[in-house]
């Protein structure tokens, strides 16, 4: 029994199927999987708007508050890598989605606009999203993130209501642009094996049976060459009657090695969570005072909206412009174009992304982890005064930062490589390289400086 | 399918009796009606007037002081303390007016509202202070606005001195959550229940066959 799991581990390793394992077979087949979890995560969920909306006013008090903005918020990231979209499949506004459609839903064809243009709309979704926080204090307001949720959870009733499977997930949800991204560089894939699939004729996965319903997010796992939308919700894998599904473990970024189609959309969202990062980190130093003095002073204005605005399109555009500069730079030594170059190796930037959006959410998660316990304590009455809310010394956390930034750095830089050595041949793979290996340790550089600086709080 | 057609008769009933509901408890939450609550301290008589209920944030209140001879008595130093009642230790009074002295003689006013804030045992909902001050042509009538960061029960302390005599006077009160949070989710709501209503009702005619 020991050597079978021990074999069976190390194939996991390898590459292997995890649904050959059968107790993961019959879980992502039972009809628990995934309510088990979906079910919960609502009623959280729902305990959450709770407390933002009637919890204290004060988001240094309110549990809503520590529970989307110190937990969720700085662990997402962290599931996207290990699990992939699994949080979309139990994400609480698919939950609604489902509900909602199931009821009374329409199930209209998605817009066409909506196809063509999602993944614009997201990006514009999460620079806007990520501008009102600063602006209106979103996450500063207990009131405020309970907007900003409800404001989410309207747009899915509404997709829900008239339009089919999750419409809104798949082209409109912000957070699903951030998860489309960055569980390319996961580590979980799920996938049709292609010798069966090519014979298959039910397409089930996609249509549905009476075990599950089709996709949710309009995938054709048959057709999959990327895991940016799949959410491991294991509707494909009920419904195959072939058994073609598999789940594996591979290196994280391996997707990235190899993109076939590489669209100009996603790397533009790269290289702007890079600037969001940026500016969440600005923001939150405690420098920021007087770097808004000093802004104010040079535009004459001491109006927040016009200083911090200045502030986010520089931070946005900066590495915009550096990924420009490094495709142009490429562009004289390969045969490419500027926006081929910026398309393609746009992606390398992901893995930075991934890391440095980790980095500084680690700042949340163990400077202020305590803060969850002691604002759910307190809902009973329990005193909590006066003690630390870290759950690792600030030094310590900052040793981490810096090692996860070197290994995002690595990353890229190895993305970059196999992306070069894919196209190219020669001396112009390093003469391609060489751009964007600048361009990434110029990132690597600016994201470990600031987080050499003290940081303010969330809560 | 009999089934799923109650069903969604049902939720549509649901979506409708919430709609309904939500309107006169939006309208109900920005009623206002003046209410006063009264106590005896040291033969005066101090009572505490809000236009509506206390809700979590700012609060305008007045406070009326009238003597034995229910005369209004004017001229009097008057500091109001709101602390929630889970944070309000038996003992801690004396604390809390020396923490008040501190305020009233102006040496250090944020060191007073730490030293408050250092002892409290909950840190849910942290006390506030204000002062009221004298409502000009109104004499005994001191006006104020007090902060509230928390839904639930808080006790409103008045101290006051009037003629060298300090007393106290304490009033338990029930804080609501703010009406605004309850509009604005109680929109929300509203704003869904339509859409899940619409989706019911226009769902008995197929879009396509």
């Amino acid at each position: 029994m020991i050597s079978k799991l021990s074999k069976l581990t190390l194939s996991w390793l390898e590459g292997g199927d995890i649904l050959a394992n059968k107790w993961v077979d019959h879980f992502i087949r039972s009809r628990w999987y995934p309510g088990i979890i979906q079910w919960p995560t609502l009623i959280i969920f729902v305990v959450i708007i709770y407390q933002l909306f009637f919890g204290p006013t004060s988001a240094h008090d309110n549990f809503g508050t520590a529970l989307t903005w110190v937990l969720w918020w700085p662990m997402i990231p962290i599931i996207f890598l290990f699990l992939g979209r699994f949080w979309c499949a139990i994400c609480p506004f698919a939950t609604v989605n489902d509900l909602v459609q199931k009821f009374v839903g329409h199930n209209r064809p998605v817009p066409r606009f909506f196809k063509k243009y999602g993944i614009w709309i997201i990006d514009a979704m999460f620079i806007l999203i990520t501008w009102s926080d600063h602006i209106w204090g979103i996450v500063e307001s207990p009131i405020g993130s309970g907007v900003l949720l409800m404001l989410l959870t309207t747009a899915v009733i509404a997709s829900g209501a008239f339009f089919e499977r999750r419409m809104f997930c798949r082209h409109l949800c912000f957070l699903g642009g951030l998860a489309g991204n960055y569980s390319q560089a996961g580590m979980l894939s799920l996938h049709g094996t292609p010798e069966v699939c090519a014979n298959c004729t039910t397409a089930s996965c996609y249509t549905g049976t009476e075990k599950a319903p089709g996709c949710p997010v309009f995938e054709f796992p048959r057709m999959m060459t990327t895991s940016a939308n799949c959410v491991l919700c294991g509707d494909c894998v009920k419904n195959c009657p072939n058994d073609s599904i598999q789940v594996t473990i591979r290196p994280p970024t391996k997707e990235l090695w190899f993109v076939h189609k590489p669209k100009v959309e996603v790397a533009f969202l790269a290289a702007v969570i890079m600037g969001i990062v940026f500016v969440q980190n600005v923001t939150m130093l405690e420098v920021w005072g007087s770097i808004l003095t000093w802004l104010e002073a040079v535009t004459g204005t001491t109006s927040y909206y016009v200083n911090f605005t200045i502030t986010f399109m520089v931070a946005m555009i900066l590495p915009l412009a550096l990924l420009g500069w490094a495709s142009l730079v490429a562009s004289k030594n390969n045969d490419a174009s500027l926006a081929e170059n910026f398309t393609r190796f746009g992606y390398a930037i992901i893995a930075l992304d991934l890391a440095a959006h980790i980095a500084h959410n680690l700042f949340h998660l163990l400077a202020e982890g305590k803060s969850i316990l002691y604002t759910g304590m307190a809902l009973f009455g329990a005193d909590s005064h006066g003690a630390s809310p870290a759950l690792m010394s600030t030094p310590n956390i900052q040793l981490m930062q810096y090692g996860l930034m070197v290994l995002g750095f690595l990353g890229s830089l190895y993305i970059v490589y196999r992306i070069a050595k894919t196209n190219y041949q020669g001396d112009v793979i390093w003469a391609t390289f060489k751009p964007y290996a600048i361009l990434m340790a110029g990132l690597c550089i600016l994201n470990i400086i600031l987080f050499t600086l003290p940081m303010d709080m969330r809560m | 399918m009999a089934q799923t057609k109650s069903i969604r008769w049902l939720i549509s009933g649901l979506a409708l009796s919430l709609l309904i509901l939500m309107l006169p408890g939006t309208a109900l939450a920005s009623s206002e009606s003046e209410e006063s609550t009264m106590v005896t301290v040291g033969g005066y008589y101090v009572s505490l007037v809000v236009s509506k209920p206390f809700k979590t944030g700012g609060n305008p209140f007045h406070l009326q002081i009238l003597d034995e001879m229910a005369e209004p008595v004017g001229g009097a130093q008057v500091k109001i303390s709101a602390t929630p009642s889970s944070a309000m230790p038996a003992n801690d009074t004396q604390h809390q007016m020396e923490n008040m002295e501190n305020m009233e003689n102006g040496a250090d006013e944020m060191s007073g509202m730490r030293g408050m804030q250092h002892d409290m045992p909950n840190m849910d909902a942290a006390p506030t202070y204000t002062s009221a001050n004298d409502m000009s042509g109104q004499p005994g009538d001191y006006a104020g606005i007090i902060a509230f960061s928390a839904a639930g029960p808080w006790v409103l302390k008045a101290h006051f001195s009037i003629d060298g005599q300090v007393l106290d006077a304490e009033f338990p009160v029930d804080v609501e959550a703010s009406s605004s949070a309850f509009a604005i989710l109680a929109w929300f709501i509203f704003l869904n229940a339509v859409l899940i209503w619409a989706a019911s009702i226009s769902r008995q005619k197929p879009v396509s066959a």
